[in-house]
Order: structure tokens, then C-alpha cells, then sequence
């Protein structure tokens, strides 16, 4: 068992000394920053990054990790308490995380939360453990034709979890990808409705549209709640304990979510905000609730939470093993680890096991420091909801101009955020969406350019897409997800 | 069923839908245009730049159809007036913000976000003007140690700093 | 505090201009390297390899900066910095981009605008091919190509028509196979690139030679020809050039130094003295060798010149690969 033996020199050197304290203290500096709106893990570690650049390789490594997974929590903190996630994976929270805060269950909503990401990333780092090597090699068998069914087939997961009108839901979804169009595409280097600015060769920032449509909507939303009086402090004192049925209810569904996490976290690029979506959905599908989910559903936030973990672990293994950054967070860990002069591939557990192994077991311990720091202070977290209204409103939209300016340092962004907000708020008010929008914003590029690189690289020929298996099952299943409500009974009487 | 609103009654019921929908339709045109003057490269992958675009295009275009159909026909179950100081209110915080970062380059963070707070605090919720700037000054204040201190994001800045 | 240093460094310019100059001019107060990239990209090691140099060897007295403004291969950045007009304490980091946006008309800013201070290093091309696949050779690259460029799937990172895209065309003209019928493919980011060549989902991958020293060494990969005057050193010391093979490759990827338009002679000649001294100290040397790359100092007229000569010749390439008119 030499793995196990690693692992334990590995858990060893990361609470040794002062590592520990390193990990403490990442974990609670990265669950503060992770709170703000549009600063999720990638941007958290990109922010971070210098202060450890005066610590050993080992201590920074196992710090960022800390900081990895509290800003992780720090945002689904953000998205259950105030409708505002820090950044695409933690999306998916929103959907039954606020309600139950509206429902006074914003006690149980964070501990269900912190128990999941847990769960998910302890499962996850188990994957890691045992099977990163054979797993990763086994992810790189699937090309641009697999992905692009993959994506279709999530997006089109979504569609069915939309609730309301399903004309609102696609055009949200087409919003989103319409959107992300703009900029120099990838393939011929045209540029595509940029209409010659340099700030939007690049795309538009997908933080930025998130910022937008979560903390400035939301808070356009609340003044104008506030103002007929219909608006009103969601209830801070529940029961902070979950009950014992809303264990029951989501028992299981921490050990799916954790394993499709992880399984999409293994392809690079995927993500977590698929992994949090197909859980999400996945989650739906098998529910005997199903109606309830959008209401305060526990596994609805469970879910995601849990995957959205997974994922990460799965994406450490193209990391670790092959060099390869599965995530915008993982690139920038991989940019981290390059910083200080370690460079991840195929090479680094014979070359360097002592700091490899410290990470790893950095990452369990990270994860228990986590679920140890923050169960306490789920009181503490609660009592945000008893902030004045009219304080909150103004720090988030403070923060939501320094978070945008932040991102690269430029008004034009900031701009584009406000722009975002009161497109949010008219989808809002006419009950369009918002959720597709952002996936359709995360996943357009991929859709777009691995159909694309697909056609160029099989000359023309779209037949791959149903002679190559696992594109073929995903093509399959992606049908069935479509028809199969056409099918059945209608779900809901109306329109 | 109450008679029929009149073409003005059915207007104002419905401002923020006819705004989105219009707003919607006017996009997917405009952006089906621009779609159409993409620069394809004589050479290049299969099915180039102009095919995803155009075939988004298209489908925004057929579906903020049906949806501007549905507010001009379905106009009676909407009701985006039922709340018009709110939503003035509302307008009025973007505006704020508007102003917060038109001034932001010229004035610096610290002196542009006290201002924006006063003003976003004394709008949503007046207690009395010490009160109001004492915590615009805080927030302000600790935006400043936060972000630019211990962060290090480099705010627009003035010499006052 | 930007803006009054920067009036104040203007009436400081202002008045050296005045009085006769002798010595270079030197600048005031803290410097400040605007890296177009977010942390960790090949940008910010660059700079962080400078900034590193400067401080140890004490070439310089300031306290030098870095500040983040990714965006459009950082044709952004360079924007930013070209906006302080003769302020000599804003510089930043070049690559062929600066010549590839300004050919494909995705650039609104020339290098011609601004004042161009050095060329610093280059970052040769290797190409790599999957020892389990077909093509697993040069030979069997060549015989391909030669047959049908069309039978060769190319991929590479991060954009079409960049220094990777135009290295392969290069190739496959050498060879004298038609450029037009390669199928190529652009990924996102060379990690990419490099994930589909090791599930063969193409045939072959050129990019910088760093991505690839490990993989070459773990046997995942096999480099099998380097598109620069020289071997690499390390672990890529086996791997031939395209020259020793018989083919006239030379094309890779190169870093330099931009400051903002309209500075001074003597301030160039200041940035000229201190960027040489930075390639020849000896704390350069390693990490230069870490980061493969090969140090080639030129000055500011010789890299404006080079420039020109590089235009020229993307403009070139570019239409022969078929991405402009």
C-alpha cells in the first residue's frame, strides 16, 4: 500500500509545524473573499497568490489549497444567503439555497452546504488518491466530438429543470450564448461584434455578466420590494439544525452528486459548472419531489454543492498527472504551482512525491478544517440576514463595482456589469430566467468551438458524432432528455 | 372578465414587458445583421465563424417573436405597474451607480464611494445626515483597508488617496 | 496619485529636454511592468524574472511593480500603457502578437505607435508527435504530409495565425506539400493542445519547447524536431532541429519590452543599458535555462527593425495559410 503510505506522510507534512496554521488560515481568508460577489476560487487564488510567494513551496501550496475550498464555501455562503453566487459552480446553489433562507432555513441550508461540500470533496479526494493515474489517461480518450455532446446534453438538461415558460427559458439559454459570441473567435481569428474595442476581443468576462445579473438585480430588486413594503428580512432565527427528514431526504443524493462531480471533473475544460448542473438535474430527475425543487428543496442545494467539490478533485487529477488544467481555477493553480518552480505533468510524482503527496494531503486536511471552522459559525453567517437592509444594499453594490474593477483593472468593465444589472433586472421583472443565461454563457464557447474542431478534424465528416461511442451514448441520452417529457404527463397544468 | 383596458390602460399595465420584448426583438435583429457581416476567412474550418451566430440569431429572432406575441395578447395578466415608486426607486439606485462611476476615475475611490453611499443610504432608508455619511465614511473606509491595503487592488485614486 | 506623478513627470521631461542632457535619463520613484496576462501566465514569469533580476543584481534603485490587465493577448495592456504618452516608468511585455493583431486587423494598436525598447528572449518551437499514433516520426510526418497535407491533423494553441500556426505552415511548405489542405485546430490553451495529442485526437502539436520537456522525457511524448537555429539544452538535447533534418524551419515565439510613445532618447538609451544588463548578469542564467528560453538581447532600433521584418513576413504566411486576403 504505497499510496496509503504516501497519503499518510502527505497528511503529515500538511499539519506539521506551520502548515497547519497555513490551512486554517487560507481556509477562513479564503471563505471571506469567496463571499464577494464575482470572486469565486479562480480569482480568490489569483488575488491571494502573491502573499505566499515569501512561504516555502510546500506551506504556499497547502495555503492556496485552504484558500481553494474556502472560497469555494465563501461563495455557496453568498449564494444562500443573498441570491449572489461568486462565480459560474456556485450558480446552481441559488436555486434552493435562497429559498430556503426565505423559508427560515438558512441554518440548515449552510450546514447541509458545508456537510456536502465535504462529503463531495472527501469522496472526491479518494478518487484522487487511488485511481488519478489510469482515470486521467482514460479522460484524455475523449475528444471534441464527445464534448460537444456532453455540453449539448447538459444544456439541454437545463432546459428541462427551467421552471416557468419554456420560450423564457430558451431564450435566456440563447441570451447566454449569443452573448458569449462576442469577441475574436478562436478557429479563424475573426473578431466577432466587437466592433473594434480592444476590452472586447477577449469576450465578455463572464464574472462580470455575474456580478451584473446577481448583485445589481438583486439589489434593484429588494429597493423596490422595499419601498411597497412587500419586501421582508428573511426570518434569521429558524432552527439553525437540519431536521432529521431533510437528512433522510438528501442521504443519498450526497454520494450521486459526488460522483458525477468527480467524473466530470476528470474531463479537462468541462468544469464545475456542468458538474453542478447535470447533478442538479440528475437529482431532479430521480426525485419523487420534483415540483418542490426551485422551492427550497434540500437535495436541489445539496447537490450541486456536493458535485461542485467532487469536481474540483477530479480536476486535480489532468492537473497533478498530466499537466493539463481541467478549470479556470485549476489553471491558475497550475499557474501558482509553476510560480513556485514545480511543474505538474507526468513527471511530478517521481520527481517531487514529498511536495506532492503535502499537497494531496493538504487538501484532505483543508476539507476538514473547513467543515471543523465553519459549522460554528454558521450562527455568525445567519446573522448577516439581520444587517439593515438599506447597509447591505450599499456594501453589495460598492462591492460589486470594486469586484468588477477588480477583474482586470478597468472601468470598462465596470460598465459592463451595470449594463448587466438592468438587463437582469428587466429579465426579472418579466419572469425570464436567469440561470440558463449563465450556463448558456459558460458553455457557448465550448459548444461552438468543439463542434468546430470536431468538423475541421474529421474533414467535414459529421458521422463521428454517432460512430464514436461514449459521443453516441451522450447523443442518445440527450434525445431521451428531450422526449422523454413530451412523452410522459404533463408535468404542470398550466400554459 | 373586466372590460376590455384601453390601448393606453394596456401600455402602462405592461411597460416592462413591451420595453423587454421590443428591446429582445430589436437585439436578435441587429444581431443577426451584424452576424451576417462577420469576416469568414477564404480558407478556414468547415462550417466558420458565421454559422454558430446566424443559427443563434435566427432562433432568438423566432422566440422573442413568440414572446412579444404572447405580452400583446396576454397583455391583461400583466402587471408591471402595481409598484411604480418602488420601481422609480429602483431606477433611481442604477442612476446612483451610474453617477458613482462616471465620478469614480475623476475623484477617486475613497471621496466617490463616500458620496455614492450617503446617497444610496439617505434614498433607501433616511435616518439623519450624521448618521448617513458617519457609515458611508465607514464603508468607505473599509473598502479602502480590504481592497486596496491588504489586497492590493489598485482603485483609481486621488492624492487624498 | 497616478495622474499627479504623471503631469509632474511630464514637467520633470520637460525640463531635462531644456537643459543640456549628459548623462541617460534616470527615473523617479517606483516602475511599473503592466503584464498582459493574469498571474502565472508566460507573461508574468517573464516580468517576474525581471523584476527578480533587477532587485538581486541591483541594477536598478527603484522598487519596480506589477500590476494585471489581461485581455486580448495583452493588446490591452499595451494600450494602457501607450495611453501615458513619454512617461518612462510604464513598460511592458511584447510578443508576436503585437505583429499577428496588427496582420489580422484584430488590433487597433500598431507597434509602430509606441516605442519598442528591446527584444529580451526567444521561445523556440518544438513539434511533437504521439509515439503510440501512426505518425510517430519525422519521417512518417513528412511522407504524410508530402502525400496530402490533408491527412495530417495539426493542433495548437491559443489563436489562429500566431507563431505556432504559421511554425507548421512553414513546415509543410518546406516539405512542399500545399498549405491549404492541412486541418488545423485551435484549442484554447497549449494544455489543451497538448491533451489531444496524447489521446490522439491529432496527429501532431507544435508550440513552445517548455510545454512539452516533460512528456519528451516521460516517453508520453516524442519531440521530434526543434524549429530553431540550435538544439535545446536538458532534457530536449536528442531532439534535432528541423535545419539538421534537411528542412529550413526557423520560427518561433519572441518577448520583448514596450514603453509608451514619444520617449526620449536618452530615456531609451537609460532602459536599453539597464534591459542588457539584465540578460548578462548571472542570476539571469538559470532561469532563462528553467524556462527554455534563449536570451537575445537586441536594441531599440534593431527591434523595431525586426519588427518590420516580422510583419512583413506573418503577412505573408498568413495569406498563404489562407486567414487573409
Amino acid at each position: 500500500m504505497d499510496v496509503l503510505l504516501n497519503l499518510m506522510s502527505g497528511i503529515q507534512t500538511a499539519v506539521s509545524g506551520p502548515n497547519l496554521l497555513f490551512i486554517l488560515l487560507g481556509a477562513s481568508v479564503g471563505t471571506w473573499v469567496g463571499m464577494l460577489p464575482g470572486i469565486g476560487p479562480a480569482t480568490a487564488i489569483a488575488v491571494l497568490l502573491p502573499f505566499t510567494f515569501s512561504l516555502d513551496p510546500t506551506s504556499a501550496l497547502i495555503m492556496l489549497s485552504g484558500i481553494y475550498f474556502g472560497a469555494m464555501y465563501g461563495g455557496s455562503i453568498a449564494s444562500i444567503m443573498l441570491n449572489i453566487p461568486g462565480d459560474a459552480s456556485s450558480v446552481m446553489s441559488t436555486l434552493d439555497g435562497y429559498p430556503m433562507t426565505q423559508k427560515g432555513r438558512a441554518g440548515a441550508a449552510l450546514l447541509l452546504a458545508a456537510t456536502a461540500s465535504f462529503v463531495g470533496g472527501t469522496l472526491g479526494l479518494i478518487g484522487l488518491t487511488l485511481i488519478a493515474e489510469p482515470v486521467s489517461r482514460l479522460a484524455l480518450r475523449l475528444g471534441p466530438s464527445e464534448y460537444f455532446m456532453l455540453m449539448v446534453f447538459a444544456l439541454a438538461a437545463t432546459a428541462s429543470t427551467v421552471q416557468g415558460s419554456a420560450v423564457k427559458g430558451f431564450i435566456s439559454a440563447l441570451l447566454g450564448l449569443a452573448i458569449a459570441t462576442i469577441g475574436i473567435d478562436l478557429q479563424s481569428g475573426s473578431s466577432r461584434f466587437t466592433f473594434g474595442t480592444p476590452e472586447l476581443m477577449d469576450g465578455i468576462p463572464l464574472l462580470v455578466a455575474i456580478i451584473g445579473v446577481y448583485a445589481v438585480t438583486e439589489v434593484m430588486m429588494t429597493v423596490e420590494g422595499l419601498v411597497s413594503g412587500r419586501w421582508q428580512a428573511p426570518k434569521a432565527i429558524g432552527k439553525l439544525w437540519a431536521t432529521k427528514a431533510e437528512w433522510l431526504r438528501v442521504r443519498f443524493t450526497f454520494f450521486r452528486a459526488s460522483v458525477i462531480g468527480f467524473l466530470v471533473g476528470l474531463m479537462p475544460g468541462a468544469g464545475g459548472a456542468v458538474a453542478t448542473l447535470l447533478a442538479y438535474s440528475t437529482e431532479m430527475r430521480f426525485s419523487r419531489r420534483r415540483d418542490e425543487f426551485g422551492k427550497g428543496a434540500p437535495e436541489g442545494l445539496v447537490a450541486p454543492e456536493a458535485a461542485n467539490n467532487a469536481s474540483v478533485s477530479g480536476a486535480l487529477v489532468p492537473l497533478l498527472t498530466l499537466g493539463i488544467p481541467g478549470s479556470s481555477a485549476t489553471a491558475v493553480l497550475l499557474g501558482a504551482l509553476m510560480m513556485h518552480g514545480i511543474q505538474p505533468g507526468p513527471r511530478l510524482f517521481v520527481e517531487q512525491p514529498v511536495l506532492t503527496w503535502g499537497v494531496i494531503g493538504g487538501l484532505y486536511v483543508a476539507n476538514i478544517a473547513l467543515l471543523v471552522l465553519n459549522v460554528p459559525l454558521i450562527g455568525l453567517w445567519v446573522r448577516i440576514l439581520k444587517v439593515p437592509a438599506a447597509l447591505m444594499m450599499t456594501v453589495i453594490l460598492v462591492l460589486a463595482i470594486v469586484g468588477s474593477f477588480s477583474l482586470s483593472n478597468s472601468m470598462f468593465d465596470v460598465w459592463l456589469m451595470l449594463l448587466f444589472g438592468v438587463l437582469g433586472y428587466l429579465m426579472r421583472k418579466t419572469g425570464v430566467p436567469i440561470t440558463p443565461m449563465i450556463l448558456g454563457l459558460v458553455l457557448s464557447g465550448m459548444i461552438e468551438q468543439s463542434l468546430r474542431q470536431t468538423l475541421s478534424l474529421s474533414g467535414s465528416d459529421w458521422s463521428v458524432f454517432v460512430t464514436r461511442p461514449v459521443s453516441l451514448i451522450f447523443l442518445l441520452m440527450t434525445v431521451a432528455m428531450i422526449l422523454l417529457p413530451l412523452v410522459a404527463k404533463p408535468r404542470r397544468g398550466q400554459q | 372578465m373586466a372590460p376590455r383596458p384601453s390601448l393606453k390602460q394596456r401600455f402602462t399595465r405592461s411597460y416592462l414587458h413591451l420595453l423587454t420584448g421590443i428591446l429582445l426583438l430589436v437585439t436578435s435583429v441587429l444581431y443577426l445583421w451584424l452576424a451576417t457581416n462577420v469576416r469568414v476567412p477564404p480558407l478556414g474550418d468547415p462550417i466558420g465563424p458565421r454559422f454558430f451566430p446566424l443559427g443563434l440569431g435566427s432562433l432568438l429572432l423566432i422566440f422573442s417573436a413568440l414572446m412579444l406575441g404572447s405580452i400583446l395578447w396576454r397583455s391583461s395578466e400583466q402587471n408591471d405597474a402595481d409598484n411604480i415608486p418602488g420601481q422609480l426607486q429602483a431606477w433611481a439606485v442604477l442612476m446612483l451607480l451610474v453617477g458613482f462611476v462616471l465620478v469614480l476615475p475623476k475623484a477617486g475611490f475613497l471621496l466617490s464611494s463616500t458620496a455614492f453611499a450617503t446617497l444610496v443610504l439617505t434614498l433607501i432608508r433616511f435616518r439623519s445626515w450624521p448618521v448617513n455619511v458617519l457609515t458611508a465614511v465607514l464603508i468607505a473606509g473599509s473598502f479602502h483597508i480590504v481592497f486596496r491595503v491588504w489586497l492590493g487592488v489598485p482603485l483609481p485614486s486621488l492624492a487624498l488617496g | 496619485m497616478k495622474r499627479l506623478t504623471l503631469n509632474s513627470m511630464a514637467l520633470l521631461a520637460g525640463a531635462l529636454l531644456a537643459a543640456p542632457v549628459l548623462a541617460d535619463e534616470a527615473p523617479e520613484g517606483p516602475l511599473e511592468i503592466v503584464v498582459g496576462a493574469g498571474p502565472g501566465g508566460g507573461y508574468d514569469r517573464l516580468a517576474r524574472a525581471i523584476q527578480e533580476v533587477l532587485d538581486t543584481e541591483g541594477i536598478i534603485p527603484n522598487t519596480i511593480n506589477l500590476t494585471y490587465q489581461p485581455g486580448a493577448g495583452g493588446a490591452v495592456a499595451w494600450a494602457t500603457v501607450n495611453r501615458s504618452a513619454g512617461d518612462m516608468t510604464k513598460i511592458s511585455i511584447f510578443s508576436p502578437n503585437i505583429v499577428t493583431g496588427e496582420v489580422l486587423g484584430t488590433d487597433t494598436i500598431s507597434f509602430s505607435d509606441m516605442t519598442m525598447l528591446s527584444m529580451l528572449v526567444f521561445e523556440d518551437g518544438c513539434f511533437a508527435v504521439n509515439p503510440d499514433a501512426e505518425i510517430n516520426s519525422a519521417e512518417k510526418l513528412i511522407e504524410a504530409l508530402q502525400d496530402d497535407a490533408n491527412n495530417v491533423r495539426f493542433g495548437f494553441a491559443v489563436s489562429a495565425g500566431n507563431q505556432w500556426h504559421v511554425a507548421m505552415a512553414r513546415l509543410v511548405e518546406a516539405v512542399g506539400a500545399d498549405v491549404s489542405r492541412l486541418r488545423s485546430t485551435v484549442f484554447d490553451s497549449g494544455g489543451r493542445a497538448v491533451a489531444a495529442l496524447l489521446g490522439e485526437h491529432v496527429d501532431v502539436v507544435a508550440t513552445g519547447c517548455a510545454q512539452f520537456a516533460q512528456y519528451h522525457e516521460a516517453g508520453d511524448l516524442t519531440v521530434i524536431g526543434v524549429s530553431a537555429p540550435e538544439r535545446m539544452g536538458g532534457v530536449l538535447a536528442d531532439v534535432p532541429t528541423w535545419q539538421e533534418q534537411g528542412h529550413d524551419v526557423v520560427w518561433g515565439a519572441w518577448r520583448g519590452i514596450l514603453a509608451p510613445r514619444d520617449l526620449t532618447e536618452s530615456q531609451i538609451s537609460w532602459w536599453e543599458e539597464k534591459l542588457r544588463a539584465v540578460t548578462e548578469s548571472s542570476a539571469w542564467i538559470p532561469v532563462a535555462e528553467e524556462n527554455y528560453w534563449r536570451t537575445a538581447f537586441l536594441n531599440s532600433a534593431d527591434t523595431t527593425e525586426m519588427l518590420v521584418a516580422e510583419r512583413e513576413e506573418y503577412g505573408r504566411a498568413l495569406r498563404a495559410l489562407g486567414l487573409i486576403e
